[in-house]
């Protein structure tokens, strides 16, 4: 999932990616224009086009994007009518907040995609860590992610076992419930073994044993990440103060 | 070194102690092979000695363990004095990256760094696995996961090391990797070493002494004289009494020129061979040749990127694929997990759940039920999550075999079964046999593959380097699939 380790935005600091993950939000939340919208959206997306995501996850993202674009123009009946056939009546408001609602979808997601696919859970936890966050806490990013594939791969497992003894995975409400009865308790004896034997593993290396832990490769912030904190969040203020804070209105 | 006296271990909810009254005493420097059955307490006991028991599993304890005269509370109290390595060291890895994993112990113990880089190239150059440094613990193979397990463990130092059935999951060549890892330790370091396993296999010429539990006690204990080590058990599985025969009827699996790829990297190279009907293949080769690839190709889950497979009237070749549900009407897969594959809440309805789904003539599986009622002396009624390892992996085999499958594919069914639990799954294999069935088994066991196999299948990076009928191999031969890979 991550980046080439030569990619300049995976050098770093992950605490700065996550600043500016957040200050993007803010300003994200903060436009109302669809044209300034679309902007976004294409450097965006331009952005994410240099990280490889599974197909079928982008897929699903455009999908529901383009699901609250149209909610948006076929029940939003603000602004001027630009087509009117019957009931289905189309306007200028239902464009524009259908392309600002959906555009604030995509573009959080897609730079949501940027920092995990330019940031390795193991970095985050050092981060969190060496900036003082209390090591206990500071491992959990790097333990849970650490399982997804492995669970996802159980998971798969288990279906396939499914499968084998002649149960169908059809998609009905019917399916899911019975699906899910038959997944969940393999699926909670196996993490619940997984938990134990982890827990044994590093707490029998110490794990919790002293209020400190040395960091072999700590994560430092350097001058460069507060630069690069500061810069974008001088280019926050300015799109908030440029754009005229229409957002405030919703207040 | 240590010190154990009347211990005594009941897990939450078992009526039965799994450990009772065990008393021992190790001598710095010894290296224990402590030996039993499954549910034989070994792995408890050594749970209890690492304080894992009753800080992080909960059960009662009683008795006292002292290591270096002292007494433990905790798991991480201990750590810096005993370390245990746990049988399966995918589930013991806490970070991404090999170097990362081996500095944790030392990370915790707030080590200068200085101190902890010298422990992680010591660690990993006495595992012989200093090249590993920079790999992803994804990207090893199971020798290689085992090796680094063991250094992440050294590299706190530990005066104790306990290793728990380290070569359960691995081919013959990463046994020998381990073993040999192990034999460099108790030479150079004279660290205390304790390995559980369920056979003597080659730790027996490395060990200073035996040791062997039966239904949470003591029952045998030796040290090594000039005369040798008297060891219980013997090394070898039992042989088959009635021989399988080679099978030359006719093909109900036929593959050519089968090819899978997945992410630009080929699984499976050009595989062409024959399933005859009746046989008892042994699917064999090293972790990682393709073998479980191969099973899930045989039953649709996969779909191969080219060549043709046939399974009795299904096409499952590119392009011609069958559906996993249809195909499994008639062959039934037991995968590797026996915890994957239970969903149903009592013995009785696990082993219908297959017919069940396939709305098929139940009396086969009924069948199934009473003789498993019979065998193991557990009731229908009895959840399946509450068997042992070995009654879980027999249900597994029956609930996947009795819905009428004409051919059953069992991926590693062998791995962390003590003799006797393995010695019940050959009969069951025979006894699939003997009803007509064709079994394809993966399995690293050279003896069940000689002894109770019709056919052999040996692969290497995911091509066939060698298959035919189990008579006709020698024992050189056999000696040599594992040692020179391609025979």
């Amino acid at each position: 999932m991550s980046a080439e380790p030569d990619s300049s935005v995976r050098k770093l600091n992950p605490i700065s990616k996550a600043a500016l993950l957040a200050m993007f939000s803010v300003l994200v939340l903060f436009v109302t224009d669809p044209v300034q919208m679309c902007v976004i959206v294409a450097c965006v997306l331009i952005a994410k086009s240099q990280y490889k995501a599974r197909g079928i996850i982008t897929k699903g993202i455009f999908a529901f994007a383009a699901t609250i674009f149209l909610a948006q123009v076929i029940f939003n009946h603000s602004g001027e009518t630009v087509a009117d056939w019957n009931v289905f009546e189309v306007t200028t408001g239902g464009i524009a907040d259908g392309v600002t609602i959906a555009g604030k979808f995509l573009s959080l997601i897609m730079m949501s995609w940027v920092f995990v696919a330019t940031t390795t859970p193991t970095e985050l936890s050092s981060a969190l860590a060496t900036a003082g966050f209390p090591y206990r806490y500071a491992f959990l990013p790097a333990l849970s992610m650490r399982f997804v594939p492995v669970f996802r791969f159980e998971l798969a497992t288990v279906r396939d076992a499914q499968v084998t003894r002649g149960m169908r995975l059809d998609k009905s409400l019917k399916g899911i419930i019975r699906s899910a009865r038959y997944t969940t308790t393999p699926m909670l004896m196996t993490a619940m073994s997984r938990v134990n034997s982890l827990a044994a593993s590093m707490e029998g290396r110490g794990f919790g044993m002293s209020d400190k832990r040395t960091q072999l490769k700590p994560v430092k912030m350097t001058a460069f990440d507060l630069a690069f904190i500061l810069f974008s969040a001088t280019a926050v203020a300015l799109a908030y103060f440029v754009t005229g804070c229409p957002a405030l209105k919703i207040f | 070194m240590l010190d154990v006296k009347d211990l005594y271990v009941r897990y939450e909810n078992r009526s039965k102690p799994a450990v009772d009254g065990l008393t021992f005493h190790i001598d710095p420097g010894e290296f224990v092979l402590l030996m039993g059955g499954s549910a034989s307490g070994k792995s408890t006991a050594m749970q209890a000695v690492c304080s894992v028991i009753p800080g992080i599993v909960h059960a009662e304890k009683r008795g006292t363990v002292r290591i270096d005269g002292k007494e433990f509370q905790d798991a991480a109290s201990a750590s810096g004095v005993v370390c245990m390595v746990q049988q399966d060291p995918e589930t013991q890895f806490c970070t991404e990256i090999v170097e990362d994993e081996v500095a944790f112990g030392p990370e915790n113990f707030n080590m200068p760094r200085g101190t902890i880089r010298e422990a992680v190239d010591t660690s990993l150059a006495s595992v012989g696995a200093s090249h590993l440094a920079h790999r992803r613990l994804s990207t090893l193979s199971g020798g290689e996961k085992q090796k680094v397990a063991i250094a992440s463990m050294l590299a706190v130092r530990p005066r104790l090391l306990i290793l728990d059935e380290p070569t359960s999951n691995l081919d013959p060549r990463a046994v020998r990797d381990v073993v040999a890892v192990v034999d460099s330790l108790r030479r150079e370091t004279k660290m205390t070493i304790v390995v559980v396993e369920h056979r003597p296999g080659q730790f027996i010429d490395l060990a200073s002494r035996i040791m062997m539990m039966d239904k949470g006690r003591l029952e045998y204990d030796r040290v090594r004289t000039e005369d040798g080590l008297a060891c219980p058990l013997g090394r070898s599985a039992p042989k088959n009494r009635e021989p399988a025969a080679a099978s030359r009827s006719v093909a109900v699996v036929s593959a050519k020129e089968l090819t899978f790829d997945i992410g630009g990297a080929r699984i499976i190279d050009r595989l062409t061979f024959e399933l005859r009907e009746g046989s008892v293949t042994a699917l064999m080769g090293e972790n990682g040749a393709g073998k479980t690839t191969l099973l899930k190709i045989l039953t649709g889950l996969l779909e191969p990127s080219s060549g043709d497979v046939r399974v009795f009237r299904h096409g499952i070749g590119a392009g011609a694929r069958t559906e996993p549900w249809t195909i499994g009407k008639d062959v039934g897969f037991v995968f590797q997990n026996p915890n994957h594959q239970i969903f149903e809440r009592s013995v009785e309805s696990e082993i219908l759940f297959a017919s069940e789904n396939y709305q098929v003539d139940k009396g086969e599986a009924r069948g199934a039920v009473n003789e498993f009622e019979a065998s193991e002396e557990v009731m229908r009624f009895v959840h399946p999550h509450c068997l042992s390892f070995g009654q879980k992996r027999r249900v597994n085999i029956r609930s996947a075999s009795s819905h009428g499958p004409r051919l059953i594919l069992m991926d590693e069914p062998f791995a962390g079964q003590d003799e006797a639990n393995a010695g019940r799954i050959r009969e069951m294999v025979a006894g699939l046999r003997r009803q007509g069935k064709t079994t394809v088994v993966v399995t690293h066991d050279v003896a069940f593959a000689k002894d109770w196999c019709t056919d052999l299948i040996f692969m290497r990076q995911g091509r066939i380097a060698r298959s035919g009928p189990v008579a006709g191999l020698t024992d050189r031969e056999w000696d040599g699939l594992f040692s020179r890979g391609i025979p």
